[in-house]
């Protein structure tokens, strides 16, 4: 029996984002600290009264923004700051969802598509229709060579959510393999418990 | 926390776009185009600021205390280690398959699952690294033969969910106050 984890992350829809995001959010955060940092013990003393006592931006400073280049150079870091905001910003729309699978894996012999929605649909439609399942949704992610199918599911209490396990990995994790020929495919299933419980009429 | 980062990168690099871009255009405004004054934002009292207070002045300390206080909390919130949110739960011997339980909802099922015994009117729980906590409150006079019952069944609804680690349960019950 192989050794399993006993916590899952949960799962990421933008997960380019959210390595962007802590990358530079982490940077900047280095980047505020340590001027801050240097700052703040420049105003305490840290390296002599002299340097204290000098204005922010003193006469030195003013003196060295003279050179040609100067102004060039702050202009040019100016606009590649705007331009990896930019990125940054569009980085947030880019989610891993696959909209389309192709069936032929091998393009010189036709090329038939399926489209990812009339799976998720599908799944989400069978799971559904369970005892014990109230709300059920399906996606598909990741790269074309090996996509993970991410199901979602609310259980309303009638069923344990043990059993209700076993029933999609039998119905809906099975019939997905089967329609897109991939009986390796990663499955991702995320069970929820509704907040109100529903009771089985006998 | 993803969320959250979420929106606030979205607010910083809409401010970081802003402030690259209007430097970019002063500069060529003044520097390139040899003209004075400023074009968009009046940077001037800044100026006047930076050139006129010390280093040791009260307000430029406070200002890099400040940075410095929020550059180590953004720092300390990425670099925080993130709980996962679900417990995965046993799904046979397939490696390709993983079967997790949000935390949260976990919590909420358990909390419903403690009114279930008889006695208890309402329960609150809280799933933590290794551990449940549940408090049940219950309006009888006598609560002491109802913390062992609560404490198995609930034992017995967690051993139902076949989860890979089972948190370690503990169960309180208290009289509701009249």
């Amino acid at each position: 029996m192989t050794s399993q984890a006993s916590t899952l992350a949960a799962v990421d829809r933008f997960p380019s984002a959210t390595r962007r995001n802590r990358a530079t959010l982490s940077l900047l955060g280095l980047l505020l600290l340590a001027a801050g940092a240097a700052g703040a013990a420049l105003g305490w003393g840290a390296w002599g009264d002299s340097n204290r006592r000098r204005e922010v931006v003193d006469p030195a400073m003013r003196e060295f923004a003279g050179h040609w280049w100067f102004w060039p150079s702050a202009a040019v870091l100016a606009l590649i700051v705007a331009l990896y905001a930019v990125s940054w910003l569009l980085v947030q729309l880019r989610s891993n969802r696959l909209d389309a699978f192709h069936l032929e894996a091998d393009r010189r012999r036709g090329e038939t598509t399926l489209d990812a929605s009339a799976l998720t649909t599908a799944v989400a439609q069978e799971l559904s229709s369970y005892s014990g399942v109230s709300r059920a949704s399906a996606r598909l992610s990741g790269p074309q060579t090996a996509p993970t199918l991410n199901i979602a599911a609310t259980l309303d209490g009638r069923r344990q959510l043990g059993a209700v396990a076993d029933r999609v990995l039998s119905g809906p994790v099975a019939h997905a393999r089967e329609a897109l020929d991939l009986p390796q495919l990663d499955a991702r299933v995320e069970l929820r418990i509704a907040r109100s419980r529903r009771r089985s009429v006998r | 926390m993803k969320v959250f980062d979420r929106v606030l990168a979205v607010v910083l690099a809409v401010a970081l776009f802003a402030a690259g871009a209007v430097s970019a255009l002063e500069i060529g405004w003044t520097a390139g185009l040899g003209k004075s004054g400023h074009l968009l934002v009046p940077y001037e009292s800044a100026r006047e600021f930076l050139r006129t207070h010390t280093w040791d002045a009260a307000a430029v300390r406070g200002i890099c205390l400040a940075a410095a206080a929020v550059g180590l909390l953004l720092l300390a919130a990425q670099l925080k280690p993130r709980r996962p949110g679900l417990l995965a739960v046993h799904a046979g011997d397939d490696p390709a398959v993983t079967v997790g339980v949000a935390r949260r909802s976990l919590s909420r099922g358990l909390a419903a699952a403690a009114t279930d015994v008889d006695g208890i009117s309402g329960a609150s729980a809280k799933i933590g690294g290794r551990r449940a906590k549940v408090t049940a409150t219950s309006e009888l006079r006598d609560v002491d033969g109802l913390q062992p019952r609560l404490q198995t069944h609930l034992e017995e609804w967690i051993a139902g969910l076949r989860l890979i680690r089972p948190p370690r349960l503990s169960v309180h019950v208290k009289q509701k106050e009249r």
